[in-house]
């Protein structure tokens, strides 16, 4: 798909100093690292929400709740390695 | 939190078996989490928005920083309004999806945007394979089709935010068993230990 405006971080602000700050806090981001002890009771809160195992389970539910489902494919289990 | 429990329900599938994974089972949820791009490791994640009829409302590929996931997870609640929207039809419903999600990217922030660059691996992948193939969508095009070059005249990637917006509204309101999830997260390698050893060395990939 052809754009007509290229949308990079350099065209999508004119302020030098707010993209300096952008590509700062990034990298500051990259480098992250968060110990399981800081990231567990996030871990047993997610794990803890009901997630369903069939996408037609979820529909049932979805339709009778009038929600959108949130389906994630990932590469491992929810509890385990990824 | 909140908002995935009260906005969604929730579906978790493993895709260990697809043909467009690479590999992982390198890290437990045991282990220290990194920081990381948006859209990095495309191929074994993907986050879809579904309507309880099957279409898909939204979609991203990867891991996103959590705001950048919160802002795309909020338009995706509005997507999803557009969908029940009786009052439309499906052209229209797919031409306001399509502007929704390109109109999005212009108001986005920078600090979007930084988080939003290519692993450095996956850059170097797609250049090598992207470098005869005009017609790759993850290069800024021009009107008659040659690639945008920078100042210094480096092909310009479109950062991740924008190819995947870019590529949902080339995929408005699809129904999910229509939806091609391999042309989808088709972007960077396939294949790249990225362990950085951090909690052990995981496994190796083979």
């Amino acid at each position: 798909m052809p754009s007509p405006v290229t949308l990079t971080l350099e065209s999508i602000s004119a302020d030098p100093e707010e993209k300096a700050r952008a590509r700062k806090e990034a990298r500051e981001f990259f480098k992250l690292k968060v110990p399981v002890r800081v990231t567990a009771p996030a871990m047993r809160k997610v794990t803890k929400l009901r997630w369903h195992k069939t996408l037609a389970k979820a529909s049932i539910r979805a339709r009778a709740e009038k929600k959108a489902i949130l389906w994630i494919q990932a590469l491992g289990d929810l509890k385990g390695f990824t | 939190m909140p908002m995935l429990r009260r906005d969604f329900v929730l579906g978790w599938k493993n895709i260990r078996k697809e043909k467009y994974v690479g590999d992982s089972f390198g890290y437990s949820r045991k282990q220290t989490c990194v920081g990381t791009t948006n859209g990095a490791g495309g191929k074994n994640v993907q986050l879809f928005i579904l309507s309880h009829d099957g279409v898909v409302i939204h979609a991203l590929p990867g891991f996103w920083h959590p705001e950048d996931l919160e802002h795309e997870l909020r338009l995706a609640l509005v997507s999803f309004l557009l969908w029940q929207d009786d009052g439309r039809t499906l052209a229209q419903k797919r031409r306001m999806y399509q502007r929704l999600v390109l109109t999005d990217l212009r108001y986005q922030s920078a600090a979007t945007y930084a988080r939003s660059d290519w692993q450095g691996f996956d850059k170097f992948h797609e250049g090598r394979i992207g470098g005869g193939d005009t017609s790759r969508d993850t290069f800024e095009h021009s009107a008659d089709g040659k690639r945008k070059v920078t100042d210094r005249g480096a092909p310009i990637l479109k950062p991740m935010n924008v190819l995947a917006h870019q590529r949902m509204a080339a995929r408005a309101f699809l129904k999910f068993e229509d939806f091609d999830i391999k042309a989808f997260v088709d972007y960077g390698t396939r294949f790249y230990d990225n362990n950085r050893g951090i909690s052990g060395p995981g496994r190796k990939l083979k």
